[in-house]
């Protein structure tokens, strides 16, 4: 009778294993899908900004304009940044 | 008596404990059930901003295709506003000292201009130096740029600012063809961090900028002409 209640015990202990597991590995996958989510958004947010900087190259200045290129194409957020206007909330 | 009084106690600190579970939960219910929508509208109003982001009007070519009037964009580093506790106006200070000889006044009206005609690399320094500092920032400026002897200049006309801020012809050909010319400004909405830094995950462009489109006048300005001359005295004025 003892060896069966062991064996039921460690049956118990073996489910809860894999139980634990499954979750960890469910949440890892889950975890890494969001992370690979927000790194194509964040590609997409910079290549969006790149767009809308590269629109506003014209006005720049002639002897600013190689260096604007190569800079705001490396930060587009924080020249599109620099370059926005009238902040006002939602 | 004693384990009567053990009892008791253990009782006590479980009535306790169980009293905060349940004011906790409570709260957490509330907040996130019952005041969800409430406390939902309450963030956006707090951390989300829109912005603007320019669009350039169009040129006025001559005949040739040689720029008469045009549109440049450039940027300023200005103090807003001046930090209200003394601690951080003294680090403003310190900061500020690094990259200007001259002392900023904190009695000066606001906001007050720290440099003008940033080029693209001050524009990266400045931004990253003084991110923790929304009490100054970088500010596009936008001027119309017109070339030429006096009645080509007559003919091309003048534009001012409307209400809205946007450059409108008010004389010549700049009010002639301002339909043409006149762009579309796009939009950006953005949250903020408790600094009023830009937080770039966050950031959608919700309305992309239309620049103003070119058009050809029947004008031909003097062989003399040096756009790129006219540019660069005008930028440094």
């Amino acid at each position: 009778m003892e060896p069966v209640r062991k064996n039921g015990r460690m049956h118990y202990v073996l489910y809860a294993a894999i139980l634990l597991l499954s979750l960890l590995l469910l949440g890892a996958g889950r975890f890494r899908e969001d992370l690979g989510n927000r790194r194509i958004r964040s590609m997409q947010t910079k290549a969006a900004c790149r767009e809308a900087v590269a629109e506003l190259e014209n006005g720049i200045a002639e002897r600013y304009r190689q260096s604007w290129s190569e800079l705001a194409g490396a930060e587009p957020e924080l020249f599109l940044r620099a370059c926005s206007a009238g902040m006002k909330a939602q | 008596m004693a384990a009567g009084g053990f009892k008791l106690k253990t009782l006590t600190i479980l009535s306790f404990l169980l009293i905060w579970a349940v004011v906790a939960a409570a709260h957490v219910f509330y907040y996130a059930v019952a005041k969800r929508e409430e406390s939902l509208a309450e963030t956006r109003r707090i951390a989300w901003r829109e912005a603007e982001i320019p669009a350039l009007r169009g040129k006025i070519l001559d005949r040739n295709g040689v720029p008469a009037a045009w549109t440049e964009l450039c940027h300023d580093f200005i103090l807003e506003r001046v930090p209200e506790s003394p601690r951080r106006r003294e680090t403003l200070r310190r900061r500020m000292a690094r990259f200007f000889s001259a002392e900023v006044s904190w009695t000066a009206k606001m906001p007050l201009l720290l440099k003008n005609s940033l080029s693209p690399e001050e524009i990266v320094l400045y931004a990253r130096e003084f991110r923790f500092f929304p009490e100054v920032r970088i500010v596009p400026v936008i001027r119309r740029v017109v070339t030429g002897p006096p009645e080509i200049r007559e003919r091309i006309g003048k534009t001012a600012r409307n209400n809205a801020g946007e450059i409108v012809g008010i004389s010549g050909l700049e009010r002639k063809y301002d339909m043409e010319l006149s762009g579309r400004a796009g939009r950006v909405i953005v949250m903020l961090d408790r600094n009023g830094n830009w937080c770039n995950e966050t950031l959608r462009i919700t309305r992309r900028a239309e620049n103003g489109k070119d058009i050809t006048a029947d004008f031909l300005l003097p062989a003399g002409t040096d756009a790129s001359v006219e540019r660069l005295e005008n930028a440094e004025n």
